[in-house]
C-alpha cells in the first residue's frame, strides 16, 4: 500500500506519531482535492517524481528540481521493491521523472501516457532496459556516465598524455570497449584494456594491468567497481604506486586519485533544461543525454603519497571546458 | 540482455552515488619522504623481492647507517649507528603498529618475529629519533613493518626454498573473502643447519592469520594473531644444548572515520615469548677441606645446571585520534602497557617482575604555505622503573621549489631500562652436603661459606634505580626529486648526543656470593656484574642515498654512510673497555648498491653489493682487562645475485628463482672468533669450550612458488 500526497515525500519508516501526522496530511490533501479539484492550469505543468525512498542523492535531486522548476507543480511518489504502480494516478501528470534504476524500470514496465525523463541511471542500465530505443517524443534519460572524451581530457590535464592507461572492463562495461579504445586513441593516449568476466579474477587481472601501465581508469561496471571490491582495488593500485581515476566523489574520498562527476544541482540544472525543451517543443531533444555540467575532485593526500603534483580543481575544470569548446 | 543482467544493473547507480568505505585513510598513506620530520628509507615490495633476503635484518642492509650481522647462524642482529650487542635494544621495531621489543632481555629477537617475508608489504625505516610518533624506545631508529591487508592476498601461494646449509623453507598462504570480511592464513617453516663452525641450526614453524572486517563505510576492524615454535642450536659446540622458543601474539585494531578530517583508532595487542636456554654447567667433585676443630670435612660433589627459562608478556592498549586537513595534521593518543617477565634464577622472590608504562603523545604538522612546513611532537611517558620522561621533537621543512627540500629537526628521546637491567638477580645456588647427604656442619659453613650451607655463585645483580638512556638528536636533511621524479636523492647530516647509556659493570659487591674459585673450579663467574648508567657518546656523520627509477624495468638504488662515535665514561665504575667498544660499534664507512632489471618474458635479475669497513659489536666475549683492537667484523664485501622468472598459466603464476650470496669472499659480520688473548690478537678458542664465529660463506638458494586462485 502506498501513501501519497502532493507536497511531501513519505518516508518508509513511520513512528506512530509520524503516521498520525501523515494521516492528517493525507486527509487534508484529500479534502483539498475534493473541494478545489486539480488546480493545475494549462500553462502550469504537473510533474511526478518517482523515486526510491531513503536515498539521499535522490532527495537532493528532488529538492533542486523543485527549486529550479518552481513554476511547475511537482509531486513525489516514493516506491520500493514491492510497489505496483497506480496507472491512473500517474497518467494525470504531464511528465514523469524517475530517479534511479528501480523507478526507471517500474515506469518502463508500466504502460503509461505521460512522457518520461529518467535520471540517475547508468549507461549500462539505460542499455539493459532498452530505454534509449524508445520514442524520444515520450522517453529520454540523462545518464550518470561522463563522456569518454571528457574523461580523457581530464586525464590529460591531470597527468599528461605521455602515459599508458590501463582499464579493467567487466561483463557490462565490455560492450563499450571499442568506444573506449577509439576515444583514447583520438585523445592521444596509449591504452590497454583487459576484460574480466568474474569478480574472482579481478585482483589478478588488475595486477597485470598495473604492471604494464602508469594509471588505471575505472569504467563503471557493477561486477568490477562496487562497494565490496573497492578495498582491494584501491589498495592494490596504491601499493603499486599507480594512480586510479574513479567516477564518483566517494571513490575519491575512499582513496582514488581523482574523479570527474556531476553534482546533484548540476544534474538538476540539465534536467530542468531538458524539461523546458520538452514543454516548448512537445518532444525531447535526444533519446538520451550525457552530463553537460560536471565537477572534478582530487585527493591531495593520495597525490602526495604517490608523489604526484596536481593542478587545482578549478584549473582542471577550466582546461576541460576549453578542450570541449574547441 | 538476460533478466539476471537487468537485475545486476538494478541499483548500478549506487556505485556512482553511494558512499564507499574509506580505504586509503591517513594511517594507510605513506608520508612523502620530503615531508617526514626525520630521514626515512622505504624498502618496498620490489626491493624485498630483489634482495633475496630470508630474514628481515638482511633487508636492513639496504638502509644507510644500519649494521647487520649474524651473532650466529640463527641470531641475526641489526642496529642503527652501532651501540648494539646481540640484542638490538636501541632501535624500535613495529609490525603493523605492534612493538615487538622484548621486555625481558631488551631488544629485538629478529629470529622470533612471527612473520613471513612474503606477507610484508613494505618496511619503513625512520632513521632518527622519533618517540613522539612511534613511542618509547624509538631511540636511534624505528623499523616499521607493514604486512599486506588480507584483501591483497586472495587465493593460494605455495613456496619452497632449498639451498646451502641444509636450507629447507616452506610457506603456504591462502586468503579469501566472505561478504565484508577478508582473511588470510599463513603457515611457514624455516630450517637450516646454521653456519659451518657453530652449533647454530634453526628449526622453526609458524602460523599467522589476519582478518579485516569492514563493519560499515566508516568502521573497520582488523584482527591478527600468530604463533611460532622454534628450536635453535645454542651456539656452543656442545651436544644436546638447544634453545627452545615459543612465541605468540594477538592484535586487534578498530578504526573509525568520523569525517574527512577526524578519525579514531583503538588498538590492543598481546605478545608472548618464552625462551628456555641452557647456559652452563658447574661440576664440582667431592673434596676434603681442613677444619681447625673438626679436623676436616668431606663435602659431597655436585653438578649445577643453569637453564634459563624466561617468559615475557606484554599487554598494550592505545587510543589514537587523527585530525587532518590540507594545512594541519595532528595525531594524539594515550596508551597503557604492562610488561610481565617471569624468569627463575633471574629475579628475586617468585621470579616475576612487572612494569607499567603510560604514555600520552601528540604530534602535528602545520603547512604555512608551499614553502614552509612545521612539525612538532611531544611524548610524556611514565613507567615504574625510571619515572617520567619527556620526548619532544621539532622539525622545519623548507621546500625551495617542487624539486628541492631542506629539513632541520631536533629531537630528544629515551630508552626505558628493561626489567632485566633494573631487577636482575641472576645466580646459581645449591645446598652443600657432607658425607653422602648429611647437612654441612656449622664450622665448615663458617670457615668457608660465610655461615651458610647454601653455595651461591652470583652472575648478575642489579643495584637498580637506573635512569632512562637519553638521546638528543640534531639532523639536517636535503631531498631532491629530479628527472621528473624518477630520481630521489636523500642526504642526512646528523649530530647526536647520548647519555646515561646502560652497561654491565664488574666487581660489584654481591652479598650472597660465597663461591670461592680457589675451592671450586668449573666455569663460575668470579665477580658479579651490575647494570649501571655508565657512558655518554657523541655521534656525527652523513648518510646519502639515491633511488633512480630509470623505467619500470630498471631501478638503481645506492647509499653511502659515514659515522664517527666518541664515548666517555660518566660513572667511576664504568668498564674502561666499553669506551672503545662504543667507538668502534659502527663501521666508519659503509655503502651499498642494488640494481634491479626486469627483462621481457617476465625475467628479472637483481644485484646487491655491500661494502662495510671494520667494526666491532659490543658483546665480544673475554675478560674486561684488555681492549679489543682487532675488530671482529673485519672489513667485508658482500655480493648477491638473484635471477627469477615467472610463468603464467591462465590465472596460475609459477615463479622460480636462484639466489647466489657472498660471491666475492667469505667473511664474518659479527664475530670472527669469540676469543682474544692479552696481546690483543685473535686466537683460536680453547678446544671444547667455545668455537669460531659465524662464517658467512658462499650460498646458493633455489626457490619455487606457485600462486593460484
Amino acid at each position: 500500500m502506498l501513501e501519497f500526497n502532493r507536497t511531501i515525500s513519505v518516508q518508509q519508516k513511520h513512528s506512530v506519531n509520524l503516521r498520525y501526522w501523515l494521516m492528517r496530511l493525507f486527509t487534508i490533501t484529500l479534502i483539498s482535492v475534493l473541494l478545489f479539484g486539480r488546480t493545475v492550469s494549462a500553462q502550469e505543468h504537473s510533474l511526478l517524481i518517482v523515486t526510491q525512498a531513503n536515498k539521499s542523492f535522490s532527495t537532493s535531486i528532488s529538492q533542486h528540481l523543485e527549486s529550479s522548476l518552481a513554476d511547475l507543480n511537482i509531486s513525489t511518489y516514493n516506491i520500493d521493491n514491492r510497489t505496483t504502480l497506480n496507472k491512473n494516478l500517474v497518467n494525470q501528470y504531464d511528465m514523469i521523472i524517475t530517479l534511479g534504476s528501480l523507478a526507471a524500470k517500474l515506469i518502463h514496465d508500466t504502460d503509461i501516457q505521460p512522457p518520461v525523463l529518467n535520471l540517475l541511471i547508468t549507461e549500462g542500465t539505460l542499455k539493459a532496459l532498452k530505454l534509449s530505443h524508445n520514442n524520444k517524443n515520450k522517453q529520454t534519460a540523462l545518464i550518470l556516465n561522463q563522456p569518454l572524451k571528457r574523461q580523457f581530457s581530464f586525464i590529460k590535464h591531470l597527468l599528461g598524455t605521455n602515459i599508458s592507461i590501463g582499464s579493467l572492463l567487466g561483463p557490462y562495461s565490455s560492450t563499450f570497449k571499442n568506444e573506449i579504445l577509439q576515444s583514447a586513441k583520438q585523445s592521444g593516449f596509449k591504452i590497454n584494456v583487459v576484460t574480466t568476466m568474474h569478480e574472482d579474477q579481478l585482483i589478478s587481472s588488475l595486477s597485470k594491468l598495473i604492471e604494464n601501465n602508469d594509471m588505471i581508469l575505472a569504467i563503471p561496471d557493477p561486477v568490477i567497481f562496487n562497494r565490496k571490491s573497492i578495498r582491494g582495488i584501491l589498495l592494490l593500485t596504491y601499493r603499486n604506486n599507480t594512480p586510479i581515476i574513479g567516477f564518483s566523489k566517494s571513490y575519491v574520498n575512499a582513496g582514488a586519485l581523482a574523479a570527474i562527476y556531476s553534482e546533484p544541482e548540476q544534474i538538476s540544472r540539465q534536467a530542468s533544461e531538458i524539461i523546458d525543451y520538452y514543454f516548448k517543443h512537445n518532444r525531447y531533444e535526444k533519446s538520451f543525454f550525457q552530463p553537460k555540467y560536471f565537477s572534478v575532485i582530487t585527493n591531495n593526500k593520495v597525490a602526495k603519497a604517490l608523489d604526484i603534483t596536481l593542478k587545482s580543481e578549478r584549473d582542471l575544470i577550466e582546461a576541460i571546458n576549453k578542450d570541449e569548446s574547441k | 540482455m538476460a533478466a539476471s543482467d537487468t537485475d545486476m544493473l538494478m541499483g548500478a547507480e549506487e556505485d556512482f552515488l553511494g558512499e564507499m568505505p574509506i580505504v586509503l585513510s591517513a594511517t594507510r598513506l605513506t608520508q612523502p619522504l620530503n615531508e617526514s620530520p626525520v630521514a626515512m628509507t622505504v624498502i618496498d615490495r620490489e626491493m624485498i623481492e630483489a634482495s633475496g633476503a630470508r630474514s628481515i635484518p638482511d633487508l636492513l642492509r639496504l638502509v644507510p647507517g644500519f649494521q647487520v650481522g649474524y651473532f650466529d647462524g640463527n641470531t641475526p642482529v641489526a642496529t642503527y649507528h652501532g651501540h648494539s650487542d646481540e640484542n638490538s635494544k636501541r632501535i624500535q621495531v613495529l609490525i603493523d603498529g605492534r612493538s615487538v621489543y622484548l621486555p625481558s632481555l631488551a631488544g629485538i629477537q629478529w629470529q622470533d618475529l612471527i612473520i613471513g617475508i612474503d606477507d610484508i608489504d613494505r618496511v619503513e625505516v625512520s632513521r632518527g629519533t622519533n618517540a613522539s610518533s612511534y613511542g618509547n624506545n624509538s631511540f636511534f631508529a624505528v623499523v616499521s613493518i607493514f604486512t599486506r591487508q588480507a584483501i591483497e592476498d586472495h587465493g593460494h601461494k605455495i613456496k619452497a626454498v632449498v639451498g646451502s646449509h641444509e636450507t629447507k623453507d616452506g610457506y603456504y598462504r591462502f586468503g579469501g573473502q566472505h561478504d565484508d570480511l577478508d582473511y588470510r592464513v599463513t603457515v611457514g617453516t624455516k630450517n637450516d643447519d646454521g653456519t659451518d663452525l657453530l652449533n647454530d641450526y634453526t628449526e622453526a614453524d609458524y602460523l599467522s592469520y589476519r582478518l579485516d572486517f569492514q563493519i560499515d563505510n566508516n568502521n573497520n576492524l582488523s584482527y591478527q594473531g600468530g604463533l611460532k615454535d622454534a628450536l635453535y642450536g645454542d651456539h656452543e659446540p656442545l651436544p644436546d644444548h638447544d634453545i627452545e622458543v615459543a612465541s605468540a601474539f594477538q592484535w586487534l585494531k578498530w578504526e573509525r572515520h568520523l569525517s574527512n578530517k577526524h578519525s579514531l583508532s583503538l588498538q590492543y595487542y598481546y605478545n608472548y615469548h618464552n625462551q628456555e636456554e641452557f647456559i652452563k654447567t658447574i661440576t664440582a667433585p667431592a673434596l676434603t677441606l681442613p677444619l681447625p676443630i673438626a679436623g676436616s670435612v668431606d663435602i659431597d660433589g655436585f653438578t649445577l645446571d643453569s637453564t634459563l627459562n624466561i617468559e615475557s608478556e606484554r599487554h598494550d592498549l592505545e587510543f589514537n585520534h587523527r585530525y587532518s586537513t590540507d594545512q594541519f595534521r595532528l595525531v594524539s593518543g594515550l596508551s597503557a602497557r604492562l610488561d610481565i617477565v617471569n624468569a627463575n634464577e633471574v629475579f628475586d622472590e617468585d621470579g616475576t617482575q612487572q612494569n607499567w608504562l603510560y604514555r600520552a603523545f601528540s604530534h602535528g604538522e602545520y603547512r604555512h604555505d608551499q614553502a614552509w612546513l612545521f612539525n612538532a611532537g611531544l611524548m610524556i611517558e611514565n613507567n615504574d622503573i625510571s619515572g617520567t620522561d619527556l620526548s619532544p621533537r621539532i622539525a622545519i621543512i623548507r621546500n625551495l621549489n617542487e624539486n628541492h627540500t631542506l629539513r632541520f629537526s631536533a629531537s630528544q628521546a629515551t630508552r626505558t631500562p628493561v626489567l632485566w637491567e633494573e631487577h636482575a638477580n641472576y645466580r646459581l645456588s645449591t645446598v652443600l652436603t657432607q658425607d653422602g647427604g648429611n647437612p654441612l656442619i656449622q664450622e665448615a659453613q663458617d670457615t668457608y661459606f660465610g655461615g651458610t650451607d647454601v653455595l651461591t655463585n652470583q652472575f648478575v645483580i642489579s643495584s637498580g634505580d637506573l635512569e632512562s638512556e637519553e638521546i638528543t638528536s640534531l639532523e639536517f636533511g636535503y631531498i631532491a626529486q629530479l628527472l621528473n621524479n624518477k630520481l630521489l636523492v636523500d642526504v642526512k647530516l646528523f649530530k647526536d648526543h647520548t647519555d646515561e647509556l646502560i652497561r654491565l659493570v664488574d666487581d660489584v659487591f654481591a652479598p650472597d656470593d660465597n663461591f670461592d674459585t680457589s675451592i671450586y673450579s668449573g666455569d663460575p663467574s668470579a665477580v658479579a656484574d651490575d647494570f649501571q648508567n655508565t657512558y655518554k657518546t657523541d655521534l656525527k656523520g652523513i648518510e646519502a642515498s639515491i633511488d633512480y627509477h630509470h623505467s619500470k624495468d630498471l631501478r638503481i638504488y645506492a647509499y653511502y654512510a659515514y659515522i664517527n662515535i666518541d664515548a666517555e665514561a660518566i660513572n667511576p665504575l664504568a668498564n674502561p673497555a666499553d669506551e672503545r667498544r662504543f667507538e668502534v660499534s659502527a663501521p666508519t664507512n659503509s655503502y651499498g648498491l642494488m640494481l634491479i632489471k626486469h627483462w621481457p618474458e617476465h625475467l628479472s635479475t637483481s644485484l646487491n653489493y655491500f661494502r662495510i669497513s671494520d667494526m666491532d659489536w659490543m658483546d665480544r666475549t673475554g675478560s674486561s682487562s684488555f681492549y679489543y683492537n682487532d675488530k671482529s667484523a673485519q672489513p667485508y664485501s658482500k655480493l648477491d645475485l638473484k635471477i627469477s622468472k615467472a610463468y603464467f598459466y591462465g590465472q596460475k603464476k609459477l615463479n622460480i628463482a636462484l639466489t647466489l650470496q657472498n660471491l666475492l669472499e667469505d667473511f664474518y659480520d659479527y664475530n670472527k672468533t669469540r676469543y682474544t688473548d692479552a696481546s690483543l690478537t685473535t686466537v683460536a678458542p680453547p678446544s671444547g669450550i667455545s668455537s669460531y664465529g659465524s662464517l658467512q660463506d658462499q650460498r646458493v638458494y633455489f626457490e619455487a612458488s606457485l600462486m593460484f586462485d
